[in-house]
């Protein structure tokens, strides 16, 4: 478990060097996306739901860090959700998809396939949930310029 | 002389804001952060009509001065990457331009020097090993995994930096990268005992998988740019169709390759 969070934040933070993240703010989307691996994973593992439920809650949290952070350190929100949701995008339905299409099982290629479109559906869902909310709260833009 | 001097004014505060969207939307930003940018850069002219609009190929901006012909500036953008640290700065400069700590000469000045990558090629590609050794030990794996991971990692570092010098469609890429990572998979396979093949593919395609288009194409969408948002959902699509169309070329490749030992 320990070495599971700790990959995720090594893969989190890398990540967000490819994508250009400023220096200042390369842990804090680490943490976004270590702490969103950790929802999955006790989400999955400990509750035994299933990848899109688990995936929902994950992507749920991630989605509410990133708008706290993005609120309390002034920056937009996209820089902490684009790397925060990185371990939700369903990256190992994609290859499964592709895995049973080369191995000719045609059932298991449509299960996989539903299954990631739910889940990137769950992913979207949470986004908009999140966006929503905050939407709410918001404030005049002098306190939170150009919607973050 | 006065009127004179404020068109002036107008002219060089549009630039600005073009500039600023330009930016923007070459660094990857949804299109409503790029339209809300420009909106407020150019509200501080004062004009009766200020319009700004952004596509993910285009930006379109229209100000009108009561009784007086329109401005209209047409920019066509091309070439679309991510560079957060742009957005940001974008964000910053245009903040306090804003709230009057800089001139509009000054505002112009520092956008046009934001145009640089933060990292160099080696930390870029430290970054695409690390994505995929971090990912192998959150899927679970074990040593075994790690050095594969490694490995793997190192081929797709050199094939991204090789493709960029040669200026690749990313595409193209996509489905190059996708099947190397297959086939070093499954050769590796044959190599190491007990290697988990799965692990290692899903963690090397998480460097590509279409996140940002994805996560961009749903705040869009949420914001009524329906237009953007649809283009951005096909573009999470196609990127999606090639990786799996290189995945599995690769996996394909690799075990034929394998039976012909």
């Amino acid at each position: 478990m320990v070495l599971k969070l700790i990959g995720v934040f090594i893969a989190i933070v890398a990540f967000s060097l490819l994508i250009e993240v400023p220096k200042r703010y390369l842990l804090l989307a680490g943490t976004v996306g270590a702490v969103g691996g950790l929802i999955f994973l006790i989400c999955h593992d400990l509750l035994t739901m299933g990848n899109v439920a688990a995936s929902f809650w994950s992507a749920l949290v991630i989605a509410f860090l990133s708008h706290t952070f993005a609120r309390k350190f002034k920056a937009p929100v996209t820089l902490f959700l684009i790397a925060g949701i990185l371990p939700t995008v369903p990256g190992a339905g994609m290859y499964r998809i592709v895995y049973s299409m080369t191995m000719e099982e045609g059932s298991m290629t449509s299960r996989y396939l539903i299954e990631t479109l739910e889940i990137a559906g769950v992913i979207a869902l949470a986004i908009f949930l999140m966006d929503s909310l905050f939407r709410v709260f918001k404030k005049g833009w002098r306190q939170n310029f150009v919607r973050s | 002389m006065g009127q004179n001097e404020k068109k002036l004014d107008n002219k060089q505060l549009m630039r600005t804001a073009v500039l600023a969207g330009e930016i923007m939307l070459k660094s990857g930003a949804e299109t409503y952060r790029v339209e809300d940018t420009m909106a407020y850069i150019l509200n501080k002219s004062g004009a009766e009509h200020v319009d700004p609009v952004a596509y993910n190929t285009a930006i379109l901006v229209t100000l009108q001065e009561k009784d007086q012909k329109p401005l209209t500036i047409v920019r066509r953008v091309r070439s679309r990457g991510i560079n957060l640290n742009n957005i940001v700065g974008v964000n910053e400069i245009s903040r306090k331009f804003c709230t009057d700590e800089m001139t509009l000469d000054e505002t112009y000045g520092q956008l046009r020097q934001l145009k640089g990558r933060q990292y160099s090629r080696l930390v870029y590609n430290l970054g695409t090993i690390g994505v995929v050794l971090g990912f192998a030990l959150f899927l679970g794996g074990k040593t075994s995994e790690a050095v594969a991971a490694l490995i793997v990692g190192v081929v797709e570092a050199l094939l991204t930096t090789f493709a960029k010098k040669l200026k690749v469609n990313d595409l193209f890429l996509d489905v190059i990268c996708g099947s190397s990572i297959a086939l070093s998979s499954v050769l590796l396979q044959s190599v190491i005992i007990n290697l988990n093949m799965d692990t290692i593919i899903i963690s090397a395609i998480m460097p590509l998988v279409p996140g940002v288009a994805i996560t961009n194409a749903v705040r869009d969408t949420l914001q009524g740019d329906t237009l953007s948002g649809a283009a951005g959902i096909l573009e999470a699509f196609l990127i999606a169709a090639a990786i799996a169309i290189g995945v599995g070329a690769g996996m394909t490749a690799g075990r034929w390759m394998i039976g012909g030992i």
